[in-house]
């Protein structure tokens, strides 16, 4: 998987994780609230 | 004689294309997305975004980030992930200007994200506001 690479890349991974539960979500279309398997 | 103040405004920190591409990517990854990132636009669309989003700074944070998240969503600069991009780019404005932007409830912000596009810009200001802002 591709990695944020620039200055603020850091902050905007921390701010992300701080709503990983959203992310999945919106990742899944609402159907899980749990990370997927890597 | 009078002498005028010697303190400057703060500058508005705005986000760099380059922020909201990694925006993108960051998105992608922490969702564990399967889609690999791509960018479907010139780099200059998303600048373009950037620069109106500065032209309305006299309307305050808030609406510019409301302002932004729309824009991004409307855009759809990316093959995928723009909903959520646009969520943490907003984040991240709002951070690096001395405010926070915190989802409490989940199936709410799940449900007005993923709607995004159908909301106005006031609607979103007020839900950054009072639904799940936090320190606006």
């Amino acid at each position: 998987m591709e990695k944020a690479k620039g200055p603020n890349a850091e902050l905007l991974r921390e701010l992300a994780l701080e709503d990983h539960e959203l992310m999945i979500m919106l990742a899944t279309n609402g159907k899980s609230r749990s990370p997927k398997p890597y | 004689m009078t002498s005028e103040s010697a303190v400057e405004p703060e500058r508005v920190w705005y986000p760099s294309v380059e922020d909201i591409i990694d925006a993108n990517i960051t998105v992608l990854d922490v969702g564990s997305d399967r889609h690999p990132h791509r960018l479907l636009l010139r780099p200059e669309a998303i600048r373009s975004v950037i620069d109106q989003m500065i032209e309305i700074e006299r309307k305050g944070f808030t609406y510019q980030a409301a302002w932004l998240m729309k824009e991004l969503v409307n855009l759809h600069a990316f093959d995928g992930a723009n909903h959520r991009t646009a969520y943490l780019v907003a984040k991240i404005f709002l951070r690096r200007n001395g405010r926070s932007l915190r989802v409490t409830r989940l199936d709410d912000a799940y449900l007005f994200i993923s709607q995004l596009e159908t909301k106005t810009v006031e609607q979103i200001q007020e839900w950054i506001e009072h639904g799940e802002s936090e320190g606006s």
